[in-house]
């Protein structure tokens, strides 16, 4: 675990393995701890892997006051690019870490070599929402930790990856309380990704680009991916059958080899 | 809550209310939502509370490496103090915090107005220890956070409180969640524990103290803030029927008018 000043924060982040850097954005409200350990183990044969605790999430020590974008965000990210030397490198975010990548390679288009956009949208004009229900759920941070982290579980994973893979999940909600994000930050993080657009600015993006998706997400429906894969040039699309917002971990192993084709 | 850059810390505090300075120092792996909203509330009317969370745990950002005493803890509450502009003021502690506590008033007796020393010992062969079954789960690193705080939780309320006060114990169990600590910095915290000793030095106290305890601590047995209360000149010692370790959280309204009543305004 390490520490770097970056504007007003002072982001906690850990560099793994040794290759082309490869920077992980990861979602709302999450840590790097939740990171899964053997996709990043993988990773880290090929890469120089930056995780980090985005504004407002994990450990990274971040100001009570003001309101979060994901712009800034994107800054904290090449800020934090800046402050470890590193020029440019392959990006890959997830939920609400994609649509800081998204702002990333378009405020910062120098520092991407390789856009990956996992789970995510573009943004309030052109993506299709979760349902009242999920949302409702998304956002109620009441009860105890477990039953917190049970509740987001259900929306994160599809229901039968759940059930048939019970120490995934356990050890999923143990990396969850690692590090949560307190219920103010949480809720200037939602605020962020509600306010976001990037829609109109996608076909601007040069850059190699691969949108992933599980086909059944509840929580970012799947045709965000369709609409962003249609809107960036040559942006290559891979739906993962039977995986949620989580594919990342539930598709684990079908991810990886994707993922490393892409990147090359 | 801010952070104020102190040593080698970036440390987690919050300064609230109004009136003479209160620090409040905080135990084992704890951070500062730990303490009671009730209990804050009532001291925020007549005092200007500093909270904050202790080096490793928390928010507060501490190097990986290196180990602690526990007048490291005291050293950085001071050094804490200053940089928030408080020259002196009461000191309530529980726990390791009242470990921090016996170092910060022996070393830096100008700091301290008034001190309370809640469910704390004071070390080494004067130590009367939790059981052997209650160590083990109060180091027992196996499991993930999920895990720990079962164990935590079992420790630090009564069987009874954690069948009839279900409330407390969620409340407890959600201010843990807001900032747990990891566990290379819990056994760092635990080590600073272990190797307090300050029985011999406590009769230099030359500071008007309370201690207290809750009678069924099983975490630090009630018997531990009696020695204190002996060895410290004029210590006054009250000890609270039905309350475990996380007396102060389950809030008696007792000891709020003890405390206050303590205090005397000042």
């Amino acid at each position: 675990m390490a520490y770097a000043k970056v504007a007003d924060l002072n982001i906690n982040y850990e560099l793994l393995g040794e290759g082309h850097p490869l920077i992980l954005i990861m979602g709302l409200t999450g840590s790097l701890d939740w990171w899964d350990p053997g996709f990043l183990d993988s990773l880290a044969e090929r890469f120089r892997i930056l995780i980090f605790d985005n504004r407002g999430a994990g450990r990274t020590a971040t100001p009570d006051d003001g309101e979060i974008t994901i712009g800034q965000m994107a800054g904290d990210a090449a800020g934090l690019m800046d402050a470890l030397d590193i020029d440019s490198a392959y990006v890959l975010g997830i939920s609400m870490g994609g649509m800081i990548a998204q702002e990333l390679v378009l405020n910062h288009p120098g520092k991407v070599d390789k856009l990956v956009l996992a789970a995510t949208n573009c943004g309030a004009s052109g993506s299709v929402y979760a349902t009242l229900d999920v949302i409702k759920k998304l956002a109620d941070r009441s009860g105890t930790p477990e039953k917190q982290v049970e509740r987001y579980c259900s929306l994160l994973f599809c229901e039968a990856w759940l059930e048939s893979h019970e120490d995934d999940v356990h050890e999923f909600t143990n990396r969850y309380l690692a590090a949560p994000a307190n219920d103010p930050n949480a809720a200037r993080q939602f605020v962020a990704t509600v306010k976001f657009d990037a829609c109109g600015q996608l076909p601007t993006i040069e850059k190699p680009t691969l949108v992933a998706c599980g086909k059944e997400d509840v929580i970012i429906p799947p045709e965000n991916s369709k609409i962003i894969a249609g809107r960036i040039p040559g942006a290559k699309l891979i739906e993962y059958e039977e995986a949620g917002h989580g594919f990342i971990w539930e598709r684990r192993d079908d991810f990886l080899s994707d993922l490393k084709e892409f990147l090359g | 809550m801010e952070f104020v850059e102190v040593g080698d810390l970036s440390m987690c505090c919050e300064l609230t209310g109004e009136g003479y300075p209160i620090v409040l120092i905080q135990g084992l792996t704890a951070n500062m939502d730990w303490w009671d909203p009730g209990l804050l509330s009532a001291l925020s009317e007549r005092y200007r509370i500093l909270a904050f969370d202790n080096r490793g745990a928390g928010r507060t950002v501490t190097p990986e490496a290196g180990d602690w005493t526990c007048e490291t803890f005291a050293d950085d509450t001071v050094a804490l103090m200053e940089a928030t502009g408080i020259e002196r003021a009461n000191v309530l502690s529980v726990s390791m915090g009242g470990m921090i506590a016996q170092e910060l008033a022996l070393k830096y007796p100008e700091k301290v107005n008034k001190l309370i020393l809640g469910s704390t010992f004071c070390g080494a062969a004067h130590t009367v220890y939790a059981s052997q079954e209650v160590l083990e789960k109060l180091t027992d690193t196996s499991g993930g956070p999920e895990e720990v705080l079962q164990r935590t939780t079992e420790l630090m309320f009564t069987p009874d409180s954690l069948k009839e006060q279900p409330e407390v114990v969620e409340g407890f169990k959600i201010a843990w969640m807001r900032a747990p600590t990891s566990k290379h910095n819990a056994m760092r915290q635990y080590m600073a524990a272990a190797k307090i000793d300050t029985y011999n030095r406590l009769p230099e106290i030359n500071i008007s103290t309370l201690v207290v305890t809750g009678k069924e601590d099983i975490l630090i047995p009630p018997e531990n803030s009696r020695i204190i209360a002996e060895r410290i000149p004029g210590a006054k010692l009250i000890e609270y029927e039905g309350y475990g370790h996380s007396f102060i959280s389950r809030m008696p309204e007792a000891f709020i008018n003890d405390l206050l009543e303590f205090l005397g305004g000042s």
